[in-house]
Formats: structure tokens, sequence, C-alpha cells
């Protein structure tokens, strides 16, 4: 194909590019994914924070018109696992990517990318604050104490104006 | 709508880098009472997604789309460094740390986006970034690419690819 041919049919693909930009599931991923502040554009796009993905619409949408969407994905489902249909049988190495990032093990590159370059959303600060990051997210754990070492926790606490878990964490870490 | 979200982009750059600014004025101030020496201009050069963004015009012409890091060469203090990492977090933003492998085509230039008192701050050019992008990452940039291409807004940005041996028939399929 000549330098002419080619430029033609470049434009060709960015005229079919242009309308995947408006194809409704183009717009429901990118606009949950913006309104979530995984991405930005400089598009007009109604933002869909309450949005429930299907994960085939998402992949279509990263593989065909915005590819930057592939890359949050698995952070996404990660953070965000009630708004989209993860199932280990349909979607394989998704699921394997996000159960790696979830157990903090190294994975495999996910559609050509880098396990590195997608780990790194998962520590995105999120607009909404109730989305802590994994690192900052409070762990369930319990503890055996005597009633006089509650009594004296409760005491302590009361008089640092702080809760009790607080006041262990602090006891910690002047201890260490 | 999208003048908002470029006045967004815009507005969020010159926050963080006045905030740095500002910082670097405290710790500058820290030092002269500890007879330390001066802290030295910081100086940024945005790469990437980021400075097609901050370009009024090419932000206007491409449909971009932006994750959270920021691709940027840095030249500071270790102590700014860890300021400006601070600065980012709070503007939900990542500092890349494989900025430093962006490549830069030859004719590639820096045009200035702000000159503050301790940060100096300039923007690699569109066209730059776009041969860029089109030779090094090519999967990951088709679409815009071929958006690029197709706008001919980009005089020579075919005769770069094509020169720095991209694969221009990579663009033409689907």
């Amino acid at each position: 194909m000549n330098r002419n041919e080619l430029v033609k049919q470049i434009r060709r693909q960015a005229e079919k590019d242009k309308r995947n930009r408006k194809n409704p599931r183009y717009l429901q991923v990118m606009g949950f994914l913006v309104a979530k502040g995984f991405l930005k554009t400089n598009q007009p796009i109604q933002r869909l924070p309450n949005q429930k993905i299907h994960l085939l619409d998402a992949i279509w949408a990263g593989q065909n018109v915005e590819p930057r969407i592939l890359e949050v994905l698995p952070a996404a489902v990660l953070r965000l696992p009630n708004h989209f249909d993860l199932n280990a049988a349909e979607h394989p190495d998704l699921f394997a990517a996000v159960a790696k990032l979830k157990k903090r093990e190294e994975g495999k590159p996910l559609w050509g990318i880098p396990f590195e370059k997608y780990k790194v959303w998962i520590h995105l600060t999120l607009p909404d604050r109730r989305m802590k990051e994994l690192s900052e997210r409070r762990v369930t754990k319990t503890f055996r104490f005597t009633p006089q070492f509650i009594t004296l926790l409760r005491k302590r606490s009361k008089q640092l104006g702080c809760s009790e878990t607080e006041t262990l964490e602090r006891a910690l870490k002047s201890d260490g | 709508m999208a003048d908002n979200v470029l006045m967004n982009t815009s507005e969020q750059l010159r926050s963080i880098f006045e905030q740095l600014n500002g910082r670097i004025e405290e710790l500058n101030q820290n030092r002269h009472v500890e007879r330390g020496p001066i802290i030295a201009k910081a100086d940024v050069k945005l790469l990437g997604q980021m400075s097609l963004l901050a370009n009024q015009k090419v932000s206007l012409l491409l449909s971009l789309a932006q994750t959270a890091d920021l691709d940027a060469l840095l030249d500071m203090d270790s102590a700014v460094k860890k300021e400006l990492n601070i600065i980012l977090k709070k503007h939900g933003l990542i500092y890349d740390e494989d900025s430093p492998k962006v490549w830069q085509p030859e004719g590639t230039r820096f045009d200035l986006l702000f000159d503050l008192k301790n940060v100096h701050v300039t923007a690699m050019d569109p066209e730059s970034v776009l041969v860029s992008k089109a030779v090094k990452a090519p999967e990951k940039n088709r679409q815009l690419i071929r958006e690029a291409i197709y706008s001919a807004k980009f005089p020579t940005l075919i005769d770069r690819i094509e020169s720095n041996h991209g694969n221009l028939e990579f663009f033409a399929k689907g």
C-alpha cells in the first residue's frame, strides 16, 4: 500500500473510531471510570458513578475505543467489585489478575499490559474518600483480653479522647 | 464541557505547582534559619498525555483520555520530590517513575507553562508527543494517532513517524 492509500485507510479508521466514541458501551464504561476518578477525559461525558458495568462491554471499549480503560480495569474491579460482573469462568485471566492484586502477589501481564503498569492503580486516591486504597483499609481482628485489661483500655481511651483501637495503635507505635 | 475539563487540567496543574512553589518557599525559610543551603529552582518537564491536555489547541482538537499518572522529567532536590508526591496524591495523581524512559524524538522542544519563583514548568510539544507515542507505544495510542492524522493539524507528524521507523500500516488496521 502506498502512502496516500495508507493515509486514506487511516482516515477511514478514524471515522470508525469517532462512531465508536458514541457507542453506549463506551459511554457507560467511560462515564463510570471518570466518575470514580480512574480516568479523565477532555470530552463531554455523563458521569455514571452508580453504573453496573458488564465486563464484556468494558473490554470491548478498551480494545476498540480507549486502551487506557484496560489499564485501570483490574484495579477498578478489585476496588469496586459490586459494580462489575466478574466471573472466573467467563474472564479467567482478569479473575486471576484481580486475585493476585488482592493478595499483593506478582501477577502476569494482562491484555499486553505489564503487571506493574496496572498494579499502580490500586494505590490511587479516589475522589470518593470512602474508597480507601488497600493499604489504608482496616481489617477486622479478634483478641481475647482479661476484664481488667478491658477496663484499663476503656479508661485510657477516654483519657486520650480516641477509640480503643486507636489507643492500642498509639501504644504499639510509641513502644516500637 | 470540553472547555471546563480543559480549564480543570490547566487549573489543576497550576494549583499543583503553586502549592509546590509554596512548600519550597517554606523549606527554604527553614534552611535559612538553620543556615543550610537554599534549595535550587525545581525544573519540571511534562511529557505524555498530560502535556497534550495542558495544550489548549490540542485539547480542543483531540479526544484525550488520561490515567491518573503524571509523566514528567524532574530535576529537583529529593525533599522537593517528596513534597511533589504528597501534593500529587492530594490531587488524585501518581508520579510515573518510568518517566525518564519516555523517548523524545529528534526535534522535540519544550514550551513554557509556568515560571514560578521556585518551580519552572514546561511541556513537551504536542507533535513530538504524538511521534513518541506512535513509535514507542502504538498499541495504546492507535486511536489517538489516527485522530491526529485525520485532523491534518500536525504537518510533519507522518514524516516524523516514518523517519523514526514507526509503522504507519499499524494505524491503518482496525
